[in-house]
């Protein structure tokens, strides 16, 4: 599904590669946890996975990185972004809309769906996350849990084919890092591929499927 | 340390009713609880950001309803959730120098050289480095040297290990135990069970209210 | 700035037309500096007020008013000082006095500053910034891009003003004496927290642009 061979990347303005000589390759179905120590660049490669780098970080990009077989240098990102979904680190700036369910519809509208289609399949999803209840309450008064299961659903809805997961559990109680888990792990199930940094090596060990190390050096 | 006397607090309903506990020096407190339970609400009451509705809490000898949390920093070092909120200069060297300057405005260049050197080797940090530029684990270690290098007495800190890896969980967990060994005292907020492990602590639970052993 | 942004609510205003309720928003500044008389930011104070109380936010309108007034003081101290001309109200030091003319003008430009940003204020507080977005896209056919642009600028008022109580939290609780009760000195505290954030600001904006990216807000 992803294949990374020969990628170096380094930040415009940095003195120094952000990712160094990096070959992977991430089959179809995987649930790939990536570890490494802070700064190692795990951000960077998972923004590299889906296009974000070089495709808003610009910098000096070696090697290749092909997602379902689009060069992700070639490819716009209309297109990578039919294929892959991410859920940023900082998942409070990425959200677009007031509303859980706003949120959920404002990807499927804009990848084509009619109003009436957003709203029945956004339904749908919030049954399947079991996050009816947080209809027609703020994002921004959600707790930690229920604001990753928002922006999980809402980057689940547009049914990618790769989903992409920068620490997601990092500010979650340990009964709400189960239960994000627990989630993508049906998901994996359902045929999706994911790839997750995540700093809880227990977490990561006990549902992904592989493990990738990153360094920078 | 800290004392809470039959403290509690809340603005439209109760988070917390007639909580008592104590904090001595050579001690450290790690308090869990479930989201939204109100413990950094809590750690808010310890140094004055918020004041009790009922009952006094003593932080460092001080009564936190008769003093200004800006005075009370140089007693009660505080660490919040998100390392991006506190930091407010460009580079390594300002930010930490920036919180002595703050604290013990008298610190000579000499010390503070000392105090500089020492920290940043301490948590392998450059201080010449732009923070923004670091990663969120090293923001994080940046946000804590901060706060250590004004030696307070009681260290007061939520969640400091969200962003951390298992070497600097270590680091912290070192620096923190040091500290305490001189005879400080630390509240600390954390689920990271891993962190707690390492941690010569007693362990509170604010659960229904109240605080329990 | 707390309390700005977006409220619940079911009221006729809250389901009036975006746009309907941007246009009469600007109509109702327009007119406040367009007509001479200090009746027209008199009428806009208590219209907006009205509105207000029609869907339950009287308080809040109140609160609003109150915080401008507070930050229209320095504005209108400032200026009594610098118009000299005109017959003596308080003669000062240096030569410096309060003049009639002074006071009014000073009087109607701080009454003209507080009634205009009030109608706009009501606007973000019963529009959800989406449903401007597609308002505009629809009735005006400006690409979603930009009207979403538009629509997530409304979003972050309220995170704005949130990241500026925490960070002005923040910094007290390492010394910066924020909690003083000098207006003056508070005042000239608030310099230093330009820097975090702003730089936060634009860390903020940039992932909520690649996220929208990513969700296809161009393909629309």
């Amino acid at each position: 599904m992803i294949k990374i061979e020969k990628f170096s990347f380094k930040y415009k303005g940095s003195e120094k590669f952000a990712l160094h000589d990096v070959n992977l390759d991430v089959p179809a179905g995987a649930f790939l946890g990536l570890s490494g120590v802070s700064g190692s660049g795990k951000t960077s490669l998972l923004y590299s996975c889906c296009g974000v780098i070089p495709h808003f970080y610009k910098g000096d990009f070696y090697g290749s990185v092909r997602l379902a077989g689009l060069d992700t240098v070639e490819t716009p990102i209309s297109e990578l972004s039919k294929i892959a979904a991410i859920v940023f680190e900082d998942m409070d700036s990425s959200f677009a809309c007031t509303y859980p369910e706003d949120e959920i519809v404002f990807g499927l509208r804009n990848f084509g769906h009619t109003k009436a289609e957003a709203e029945e399949i956004t339904a749908k999803i919030m049954a399947e996350l079991s996050i009816e209840d947080l209809r027609g309450k703020l994002i921004r008064s959600l707790s930690g849990g229920q604001k990753r299961k928002t922006a999980l659903a809402a980057a689940i809805a547009i049914k990618p084919k790769v989903l992409l997961l920068d620490e997601p559990t990092g500010e979650l109680d340990p009964e709400a890092k189960i239960q994000v888990f627990e989630i993508l792990e049906k998901l994996n199930a359902d045929g999706l591929t994911i790839i997750i940094s995540e700093r809880n090596e227990t977490l990561l060990r006990k549902y992904c499927t592989s493990e990738y190390t990153v360094t920078n050096a | 340390m800290l004392k809470f006397e039959d403290v509690s607090f809340g603005f439209t309903e109760e988070l917390f009713a007639n909580v008592n506990f104590a904090l001595h020096p050579g001690e450290i407190a790690v308090l869990t609880g479930k989201n939204g339970v109100g413990k950094s609400t809590l750690l808010r009451l310890c140094n004055g950001l918020l004041k009790p509705t009922k009952g006094r809490v003593r932080t460092a000898g001080f009564l936190t309803d008769e003093h200004k949390t800006s005075s009370l920093a140089r007693h009660a070092g505080f660490l919040f959730q998100n390392p991006d909120r506190q930091i407010s200069k460009h580079t390594v060297a300002e930010e930490l120098l920036f919180g002595l300057s703050l604290t013990a405005p008298d610190t000579d260049e000499a010390e503070k050289e000392r105090l500089l050197n020492a920290i940043t080797a301490e948590f392998g940090l450059n201080p010449a480095d732009e923070i923004f530029t670091l990663s969120k684990g090293y923001r994080q270690l940046v946000a804590i040297a901060s706060v250590l290098i004004t030696d307070p007495a009681l260290l007061l800190f939520d969640e400091p290990t969200v962003c951390l890896d298992k070497h600097q969980k270590k680091t912290l967990a070192d620096g923190i135990s040091s500290r305490i060994k001189a005879g400080k005292a630390a509240l600390i907020i954390s689920h990271d069970l891993e962190f707690i492990d390492i941690l010569d602590c007693k362990k509170l639970i604010l659960k229904d209210k109240v605080i329990k052993e | 700035m707390g309390g700005l942004g977006y409220f619940p609510g079911d009221s006729f205003l809250h389901r009036a037309n975006p746009i309907l309720k941007l246009f009469l928003a600007l109509v109702l500044v327009t007119a406040i500096f367009a007509i001479p008389s200090l009746i027209a930011p008199a009428a806009v104070l208590v219209l907006t007020f009205l509105l207000s109380v029609s869907c339950k936010s009287g308080r809040w309108m109140l609160r609003i008013i109150r915080s401008m007034i507070k930050f229209s003081l320095v504005i209108f101290i400032i200026q009594t000082l610098f118009i000299q001309t005109g017959d003596t109200l308080i003669p000062l030091f240096w030569g410096l006095r309060i003049t009639y003319q002074g006071v009014m003008f000073s009087l109607g430009f701080v009454l003209k500053l507080i009634a205009s940003a009030l109608p706009l204020a009501l606007v973000l507080r019963v529009t959800k910034g989406i449903d401007l977005a597609d308002a505009l896209n629809e009735t005006f056919k400006i690409p979603y891009k930009y009207a979403y642009a538009v629509a997530s600028a409304m979003r972050f008022v309220p995170d704005f003003a949130d990241e500026m109580k925490d960070i002005i939290e923040a910094q007290t609780a390492r010394g910066v004496e924020h909690d003083t009760k000098g207006f003056v000195k508070k005042a000239r505290l608030l310099a230093p927290i330009c820097l975090p954030l702003l730089l936060s600001g634009v860390r903020k904006a940039e992932v909520a642009a690649i996220s929208a990216e990513m969700r296809g807000v161009s393909n629309r």
